[in-house]
């Protein structure tokens, strides 16, 4: 179970792989992608897990907290998505550990890579090879801001003619044209960022979610006013 | 044959598909009718000197790692490098779908590879010969820069 907050345009991503040993990730002061949003939105989106991926995401798309930078804002939010998606959404859920998510988000003073360990060993052992760690690191942080929260996964692919490429498979429900876009953009970004040599090994492609596999959940018009 | 014919067997497999079988197959060849289409056209491209040096007796001498990785790599045009990462895509979800039977493909999924080779294809017709063949001159000016390529 990993759980998962990305605010953008504030430069604050809040996520947790190694949920039940209470990892936190945080990384401030970096600068992350822009997302695609209209200018004064907010939108929560949950995924609960399915049988795809043991994953679950709370997503945030911000910007006028994000234009002050107004962290506790911002965190104040991220909890109260937890809280309904844990009363809304998911509350016969018992395997989903809120008071350590809670706990997580409120202590925000570790900074490690975002989900890093979600990879397999084969994966993590190709991006050390390759001293890709930093990249995957932002990689992982802009799919989710690219792509609208989507899910995904990373994995090592290893073709016919021995070519190696890290496959990140998003799942997702965008249009080809959509989703095209938003991959250039990505790869734009990911060189603009400094991560030319991930770009070299990268591949994005989308495939289809359930169709029951994503909900919105209507939070924000209230926190809107403020 | 024209390779783009293989998107309407895509189409059919997806349509007419009664098991995942069909939908895996799918997405298999809607990546060859894009891949075939760009190959045939870098390999038109090519000089005849250039061949000759590779080795390309005939399309079947670029494979798919060097049409992306070394030809379209070297384009100067965004539509250029546009069609390298479009291919890489697709090239990967059909790795995907060829060899990991553990990840589920739908009819859906099938689908989607259908219309992103559609615009592929739309994308490829746009890109003019001229900026295929730079690309591939690009490249083989840098492996042979010694070499004054034939006119």
């Amino acid at each position: 179970m990993t759980i998962q907050a990305v605010a953008t345009r504030s430069r604050l991503s809040v996520s947790t792989d190694r949920l039940r040993s209470g990892t936190l990730v945080r990384a401030l002061e970096r600068d992350f992608p822009q997302p695609i949003m209209e200018s004064g939105e907010a939108l929560g989106w949950s995924q609960p897990t399915s049988n795809i991926s043991d994953r679950l995401i709370l997503w945030l798309e911000t910007d006028e907290w994000g234009q002050r930078e107004n962290l506790a804002d911002l965190r104040r939010i991220i909890l109260n998505l937890c809280s309904v998606a844990k009363a809304v959404k998911f509350p016969l859920r018992p395997e989903i550990e809120w008071p350590i998510i809670t706990r997580i988000l409120e202590n925000t003073e570790t900074e490690v890579s975002p989900a890093f360990n979600e990879l397999d060993e084969e994966t993590v052992s190709f991006i050390e090879r390759l001293s890709l760690r930093e990249g995957v690191s932002w990689l992982q942080v802009a799919i989710p801001v690219f792509f609208s929260g989507a899910d995904f996964e990373i994995e090592l692919f290893s073709t016919e003619e021995d070519e190696e490429i890290l496959a990140v498979r998003v799942y997702g429900s965008l249009s080809a044209s959509a989703f095209r876009e938003r991959r250039h953009a990505l790869y734009k970004a990911m060189k603009d960022a400094g991560h030319g040599g991930l770009y070299e090994v990268v591949s994005v492609f989308q495939r289809r979610t359930r169709g029951d596999g994503w909900q919105a959940i209507s939070l924000y018009s209230a926190l809107s006013a403020e | 044959m024209d390779g783009r014919l293989f998107l309407c067997t895509a189409r059919f497999l997806q349509n007419n598909g009664v098991d995942e079988a069909a939908y895996r197959s799918a997405i298999s060849r809607a990546y060859y009718a894009c891949f075939i289409a760009v190959r045939d056209l870098v390999f038109r491209v090519c000089s005849p000197e250039y061949r000759r040096k590779a080795g390309i007796k005939d399309e079947r001498g670029i494979g798919h790692k060097p049409l992306r990785e070394y030809y379209l790599k070297n384009g100067t045009t965004e539509s250029v490098k546009r069609l390298r990462d479009d291919l890489k895509s697709l090239y990967t979800s059909r790795i995907d779908a060829d060899y990991n039977m553990r990840q589920t493909i739908t009819k859906d999924d099938a689908q989607y590879a259908i219309e992103e080779a559609e615009l592929v294809l739309q994308s490829l017709s746009m890109v003019s010969e001229k900026e295929i063949e730079t690309a591939v001159n690009n490249y083989f000016q840098a492996i042979y820069p010694d070499q004054e390529q034939e006119q």
